[in-house]
């Protein structure tokens, strides 16, 4: 039998024989994902009368020889993320633009990305392949308008990296974090599927299964996120991913992370971006409103203790290589040349208020900069007016 | 099973045959017009049979979660 071709069908799910995986396709025709996650999509789309008969299995070589009739878009980014940071924002805002292809934590890649579990004796190499084939079938066109195709991870992917890495290793990626006590807030209220007990698999560095059982939730939650914080800080610094903390929403997708993933923007485009932004990602009908300070009211203060505990020094140290990348008074001066309303309200400043002005909306823009930052550069500015006049 | 893993294939790569299966309604009227669209191009499938798969489609969906 010639290869079989697969336009329109979507591999929604793996299926385990022994160890050998294989994929569940349903059929989409030109479909988009629509909705903020793919699982979301994939739930309305098996309900339909034809894909609630005709679906069907394969084993990965058809996966492979549909790779090579039709091998689909190329990632152009990826996104990992802390959860309930505003990666999906992100990911709403991307997919506000005709020419992208969003996948939003795709459960069938998250299962690609871990299959050492059902088949450790799978080499590296071997592994790689299967999440090119799979990432391939997910990313063939559907409204034929794509050009870039983009991948949101569950947070607990980051772990999955190398893997992931070794099948695209020139993919640029971004790690989306938030304050440690605003993300716990949020898992508190409802928790992501990644921190219910057991769902990490062995992949717990430090926690023995007997300490994990009998562990207040909350501490696992706080100890896990922390791990998730600290493996993404580790493979930041060795393999350039761009670190972006909430605040920096969501300004910085039309600015550094458009950048980041090589895309250029037009001002039809950006002004797409921003009524994205102007909607909360996971409730599309209704307008984005700030909770942090709701956030931070319902933090406990068992929550607060855990949150500094294990997450804050690797929020600490990603908010540290974020300031190394883009911080400092560079990214201040940059951003403030594009708010010439602020630029103004500096100049009319004494030293003391023009150092807080300036340290305040630098924070609320989500920019690292300290108050020796603005001195060392006031001092350079004197030093260079001097010579100047000399 | 056989008859109908045959019938899949059938329509995977028979679009025409796809996109007349993808215009009925509702699965009552599909699960009426598979038996002789599958007996044309000689396979034969009940209605009963199909009502058994789509029940078992539903049965893995609903199971998906604890088949890591």
């Amino acid at each position: 039998m010639s290869a079989l071709r697969f336009d329109g069908w979507v591999p929604f799910r793996l299926y385990w024989q022994e160890s050998e995986p294989g994929v569940e396709w349903l059929y989409m025709g030109s479909h988009p994902f629509g909705d903020p996650f793919f699982e979301t999509t994939i739930y309305f789309e098996i309900q339909t009368p034809f894909n609630s008969l005709i679906r069907f299995r394969t084993p990965l070589a058809a996966l492979a020889e549909w790779h090579a009739a039709s091998p689909g878009l190329e990632p152009a980014g990826f996104i990992f993320h802390l959860s309930r940071s505003g990666s999906t924002l992100i990911t709403r805002m991307l997919a506000a633009l005709p020419r992208n292809l969003v996948l939003s934590e795709p459960g069938v890649l998250d299962r690609m990305l871990r299959s050492h579990e059902r088949a450790p004796q799978a080499s590296v190499e071997q592994r790689a392949d299967w999440v090119r084939w799979l990432v391939s079938a997910l990313g063939q066109p559907r409204t034929g308008l794509e050009q870039c195709l983009f991948i949101k991870f569950d947070p607990r992917n980051v772990l999955d990296f190398p893997l992931l890495r070794l099948a695209f290793p020139h993919v640029p990626w971004i790690f989306v974090y938030r304050d440690p006590v605003e993300v716990m807030v949020s898992n508190a209220r409802s928790s992501a599927r990644f921190l219910a007990k057991g769902m990490m698999g062995p992949d717990l560095p430090g926690l023995e299964p007997r300490l994990v059982e009998d562990m207040d939730d909350q501490e696992y939650s706080a100890r896990v996120l922390g791990m998730v914080a600290q493996t993404a800080a580790r493979y930041i610094e060795s393999a350039q991913g761009m670190p972006v903390e909430y605040r920096q929403l969501p300004a910085i997708v039309w600015g550094d992370l458009a950048r980041h993933f090589g895309i250029q923007l037009t001002a039809e485009e950006i002004e797409r971006l921003q009524q994205a932004a102007a909607f909360d990602a996971k409730e599309p009908n209704r307008r984005f409103e700030s909770d942090t300070a709701a956030k931070n009211r319902e933090a406990t203060e068992p929550m607060r203790r855990m949150a500094g505990e294990w997450i804050a020094p690797h929020y600490r140290k990603l908010e540290e290589l974020r300031r190394a990348r883009s911080g400092g008074f560079p990214a201040f001066r940059g951003w403030l040349l594009d708010n010439p309303q602020l630029f103004d309200r500096l100049r009319g400043l004494d030293r003391e208020s023009f150092l807080q002005t300036a340290l305040q909306a630098a924070s609320q823009a989500g920019i690292a900069l300290e108050r020796g930052d603005l001195e060392s550069a006031i001092a350079e500015a004197r030093a260079e007016l001097a010579r100047r006049l000399v | 099973m056989a008859a109908f893993s045959a019938f899949l294939v059938t329509v995977l790569n028979d679009a025409a045959l796809r996109d007349e299966l993808l215009e009925a309604p509702d699965l009552p009227a599909l699960l009426a017009r598979v038996p002789a669209l599958a007996r044309e191009r000689g396979i034969e499938l009940s209605e009963e049979e199909l009502r058994e798969i789509v029940n078992a489609n539903r049965r893995s969906w609903l199971e998906r979660w604890t088949d890591r």
